[in-house]
């Protein structure tokens, strides 16, 4: 049986603070749920309290790995009951763009479960006037493809809702979604957890030295649960912490394809303005003040007010409250295990390949007769 | 002798060049070189070849095991191209002779032996105007020439 300990702190009123003990001990009850997945499913369920009268678009936005098509579905999950049609499509994008887009509405509609008001398979929006319905589509990427899919809804009952997620800010608010709820990552407390709990199968790390380890691929992992689950199940062989912190090492030098995987597609959607100021702030530039960048990377004639920002909209940077740039460690080394890709190498950090570019090494052809 | 040591000087600043166009030197864009745990002997031409580097930046991230590049002979260039300058304990007085600054925008020398700034692009100023006056006189003197001769 685990103890659950509360402290009221004195900024958080009595409202706040029963939700946090009803999300903490939803969590304790499903021992094998996601871990702090109640408490943004709260948040959720608090935006939409507010909106009940309305036809309601909500974005859910966040890095790839944060956990937005998690929440979605948890929430659907939770809420299609109370709704008349409901349905969730998965990898929106890719099913999408796979060559049926009007066969994937058709599929997902004749799933909608039958019951209450509605009778028979349905075929299109029509049939939904005056139902409510709850939509969710994963991993929207752009609005064009939102709007043919859902184009011909309308007259639907108010309190229907449609939740979107998106690694990209401007793709939600282009799809004119009423709020924007930002996937927050792991607290570190948290992080711990969810690595002990595939790296050890336990709650949390059993002494003092593994817990090191796991602040450290916590911090690394900036509360990333994929990218947890990911480095706990590869350390998970590893018994011994410096074994660990060996192949952690090993990970952080050469990123696995995992990880590449997930900043794939982001990456190469960027244009080629955005990749250099990705690619600049990756390489040299992570966590200086935000304005000593813009100033330098102005000069080499980017657009860096324009490009950090739509970096930071693709949830591969943020802007911290010091105003510093600052991007993840393991976006950080996915950017540059991008270039290392490359057969030309146009950005150098690695000082024993910098040597070989610039020490006067006396062998080399002639120095001796470039002076005479 | 002269003859061929200028002859040798010339083929083999040419095979330096092909080394380094082979090395893909001209890409290159940034150098950020942490001199904590290592130093060396900096080849005086090293940025030769580099045309587009922008970012140049050599620092320590302990300052007190941090140790300096070195440079027997002065630097023979720095790129047209660079936007950073910031070099931790640069050894020499001055900036090579015709390092042209105009894209400049950020210059940091912290602890360095630097003493004159300016001077390489004084003389590069002063020697584009001698060298337009020149010109200028020589345009006069063949105006000059063909008036005579109609």
């Amino acid at each position: 049986m685990k103890k659950l300990t509360f402290v009221l702190e004195n900024l958080c009123r009595d409202s706040e603070f029963v939700e946090k003990i009803v999300a903490d001990v939803r969590e304790v009850l499903d021992a094998t749920g996601k871990i702090g997945i109640y408490s943004r499913l709260l948040e959720i369920e608090k935006l939409l309290c507010k909106q009940s009268l309305k036809f309601y678009y909500l974005g859910l936005w966040g890095m790839p790995g944060i956990g937005k098509t998690t929440i979605a579905e948890a929430a659907f999950k939770q809420m299609s009951k109370d709704f008349d049609a409901s349905f969730f499509v998965e990898d929106f994008h890719k099913e999408y763009h796979k060559g049926r887009p009007y066969k994937l509405r058709e599929e997902h509609l004749k799933k909608v479960p039958k019951g209450g008001s509605i009778r028979g398979p349905i075929l299109s929006f029509k049939e939904l006037r005056e139902k409510k319905v709850l939509f969710v589509l994963d991993d929207v990427r752009n609005l064009m493809d939102f709007e043919s899919f859902l184009g011909g809804i309308e007259g639907v009952s108010p309190g229907s809702v449609i939740i979107l997620t998106s690694r990209d800010k401007q793709v939600l608010h282009q799809c004119q979604v009423e709020d924007v709820f930002e996937v927050p990552s792991l607290n570190e407390e948290e992080a711990v957890r969810l690595f002990a709990r595939t790296a050890f199968h336990k709650e949390g790390p059993s002494d003092a030295k593994l817990m090191d380890v796991s602040k450290k691929v916590a911090r690394y992992a900036g509360g990333n649960p994929k990218a947890l689950c990911f480095y706990g199940r590869e350390l998970e062989k590893k018994k011994k912490p410096e074994e660990m912190e060996e192949e952690f090492e090993k990970m952080r030098q050469c990123p696995p394809q995992e990880i590449l995987s997930l900043f794939r597609s982001s990456y190469d959607a960027l244009n080629d303005n955005e990749r250099s100021i990705f690619l600049d702030i990756a390489c040299f530039f992570n966590g200086e003040p935000c304005d000593d960048v813009m100033r330098i990377l102005e000069g080499c004639g980017f657009f860096p007010h324009v490009g950090i920002d739509r970096l930071a909209e693709r949830s591969l940077l943020t802007i911290s409250k010091e105003k510093r740039v600052e991007m993840q460690g393991f976006i950080q080394d996915a950017a540059r295990e991008f270039i290392n890709q490359t057969s030309r190498r146009r950005r150098h950090w690695e000082p024993s390949r910098i040597r070989l570019l610039l020490e006067n090494d006396k062998s080399k052809v002639g120095d001796t007769f470039c002076y005479l | 002798m002269i003859h061929s040591v200028i002859y040798n000087n010339v083929y083999l600043n040419c095979l330096r060049s092909i080394y380094s166009v082979f090395q893909g030197n001209e890409v290159i864009e940034g150098i950020f070189l942490d001199t904590t745990k290592l130093t060396f002997d900096v080849n005086p031409m090293a940025f030769e070849n580099m045309y587009n580097l922008r970012l140049l930046k050599i620092y320590s991230t302990h300052s007190e095991t941090a140790q300096e590049l070195r440079l027997t002979k002065e630097l023979r260039s720095l790129p047209y191209e660079l936007r950073l300058l910031h070099w931790e304990k640069y050894p020499l007085q001055s900036l090579p002779q015709d390092f042209d600054t105009r894209h400049l925008v950020e210059l940091n020398m912290p602890y360095s032996q630097l003493q004159s700034l300016c001077v390489g692009t004084k003389v590069k100023v002063t020697f584009r105007e001698n060298r337009k006056l020149f010109f200028f006189l020589v345009k006069l003197f063949m105006c000059f020439v063909l008036f005579c001769r109609a």
